[in-house]
């Protein structure tokens, strides 16, 4: 068993923000996919600006978390509330809208290969735009354009904004990915392994972002990863997932590495 | 049960290997797959088919021998080709590729409407998805002749109706491919853009289309291809174009004027097919 496990009811480490208000707030999430159980009634709380990293062996249930959270995958029970809004029964249209607020980063970036890193950023802006001149960035506004072109900035890439994200390296893909987040102006980000694709000095770069934007901005981060020094560098609270359930939830600077390693050991 | 012996073919089990006349020829592994009973039967009837329609069509290596003093004749009928008329002939001509040019872009337009309504992942409902297949199936299976035909009712004879016919070839060719090129591309961009929020239509258009490009490119630049081919044969059924002026010509025995309209057809259905192949190279 793992020291830090929580014991129920306890309070989670949510309290290391005081007085800010719970963007994320799960209760008894559970999904299955045919008979297997992937997330076995989790609840979670992550208050507004706080980092948080998802850690947890392959097949714990942090992917599946992270979509059930946007129900990108729908939960089988439980419920969801992001920035105050219960999602369960919410129809297409108002999940569009919330859908909007909240960025989602990929493990392998999504990116439209054919498009310009600029055109793939003003994508973003479909999120509270459903405009046909934001499909490619001739045909964007000035404004947009504008936009899109300091997003890019801010995560180091303005100068490849014209070249097509097929012949931009790994790390730069998933920088452009983050940028199109940031066009959505994102009050929550969900990234899901950012970094998993990506060599340790990408990856370090693109973590140094997130965590940039997280104390320059003020969005709440959830990430998953599989590296237990960014888990506990770039989070102010580490989750460990194991078997569909929290096992651990505690602040980053109260863990070590090797406080961590037992939520890798089989179940 | 007895295992079958595993030695290899032609040793006799101590291993050393034989001439091939002493080779026990059971040993060795079959060519050939045994037909199983409906196999054979259809072999059969597939080779008395084939050659009941050789009867059907009269083939007839004989007629070929006998036609042949004639086709001499025709060709030397046929040159020089006749430049009376090159003025008329010319017209026709560019006006078939504009036949060909206009249909083409309309049924590409079209295709990728319907292409998407074909597209599982992309429709709005299942019967949605089968109605616009079977559309785009039965486009493709009637012959651009008899879609020339009827559009020569509906809107009269002329190059109208031969570029509505081009345009519905266009859509059941282009549909289908299009709807299978939206089928195969990556569903990461898609999923990306979903969990922002995008509209469905916005997904289509940002995500899909980008990615399908390539390959609508490839289709549609074939397509008018086949259009540029077609519309010279529309014509016969008075769709508009070089088809009539070609039909006159061999009814009329103006043999040197027909073979003028081939070479100009041959030409332009060369030069589109070049271009096309260069687009396709620097765009692909």
């Amino acid at each position: 068993m793992i020291s830090c496990v929580l014991p129920a009811g306890a309070e989670a480490p949510a309290g290391l923000f005081p007085g800010r208000p719970r963007d994320i707030a799960a209760r008894g999430l559970r999904k299955s996919f045919g008979r297997a159980e992937v997330l076995r009634g989790v609840d979670l709380d992550v208050p507004r600006g706080q980092a948080v990293a998802l850690i947890g062996s392959n097949g714990a249930g942090k992917s599946t978390l992270l979509r059930c959270l946007m129900r990108l995958v729908e939960p089988c029970a439980g419920s969801v509330r992001i920035l105050d809004r219960e999602i369960g029964g919410m129809r297409t249209r108002e999940l569009r809208s919330l859908r909007a607020q909240v960025g989602f980063v990929f493990q392998k970036h999504n990116l439209v290969p054919r498009l310009c890193a600029l055109s793939n950023v003003l994508h973003g802006a479909q999120a509270r735009e459903h405009s046909p001149r934001l499909w490619l960035q001739m045909l964007a506004t000035d404004g947009n354009r504008l936009e899109a072109l300091r997003c890019l900035e801010k995560v180091g890439l303005g100068h490849v904004a014209e070249r097509r994200v097929d012949t931009l390296s790994g790390g730069q893909s998933q920088r452009v990915a983050i940028a199109r987040a940031l066009m959505q102006r994102p009050k929550i980000i969900l990234a899901d392994e950012p970094v998993a694709s990506l060599d340790p000095q990408a990856g370090m770069e693109v973590m140094e972002i997130f965590l940039e934007l997280i104390r320059r901005e003020g969005i709440t981060l959830v990430f998953t990863c599989h590296s237990l020094e960014q888990a506990l560098r770039y989070s102010d609270r580490v989750i460990g997932l194991r078997g569909g359930v929290i096992e651990l939830d505690a602040p980053s600077a109260s863990l070590s590495e090797q406080s961590l390693r037992g939520i890798y050991a089989s179940a | 049960m007895r295992r079958p012996e595993t030695r290899p073919p032609g040793t006799a089990g101590d291993g050393v290997v034989r001439e091939p006349s002493q080779v026990d020829h059971r040993r060795l592994p079959i060519r050939f797959a045994r037909l199983g009973p409906l196999g054979y039967l259809g072999s059969v009837l597939f080779l008395a088919f084939f050659v009941s329609a050789l009867q059907g069509t009269q083939f007839s290596l004989a007629e070929i021998a006998r036609g042949a003093p004639y086709m001499v004749t025709l060709l030397s009928e046929m040159f020089p080709p006749s430049l009376e008329r090159i003025g008329a002939v010319s017209l026709a001509l560019l006006e078939t590729f504009q036949m060909a040019l206009v249909g083409t872009v309309f049924g590409v337009l079209a295709s990728l409407g319907l292409g998407v309504l074909a597209t599982r992942s992309l429709t709005p409902g299942v019967l949605v998805h089968q109605c616009s297949r079977m559309l785009i199936a039965l486009f493709r299976t009637v012959p651009d002749l008899i879609w020339a035909l009827i559009f020569v009712v509906l809107v009269g004879l002329g190059p109208f109706a031969g570029t509505l016919a081009i345009m519905i070839d266009t859509i059941g060719f282009c549909g289908r491919f299009f709807a299978e090129a939206m089928e195969e591309v990556d569903k990461g961009p898609q999923e990306a853009l979903a969990a922002i929020g995008a509209s469905r239509l916005g997904v289509i258009c940002c995500a899909v289309f980008p990615a399908a490009l390539p390959s609508f490119i490839g289709t549609a630049l074939f397509s008018l291809e086949k259009a540029t081919r077609s519309s010279v044969v529309l014509g016969l059924v008075g769709a508009g174009g070089i088809g009539i002026e070609l039909k006159v010509s061999m009814d009329m025995f103006m043999y040197s004027q027909a073979s003028t309209i081939i070479i100009l057809v041959f030409a332009l259905v060369l030069l589109v097919e070049r271009l096309s192949s260069r687009l396709r190279q620097r765009i692909i």
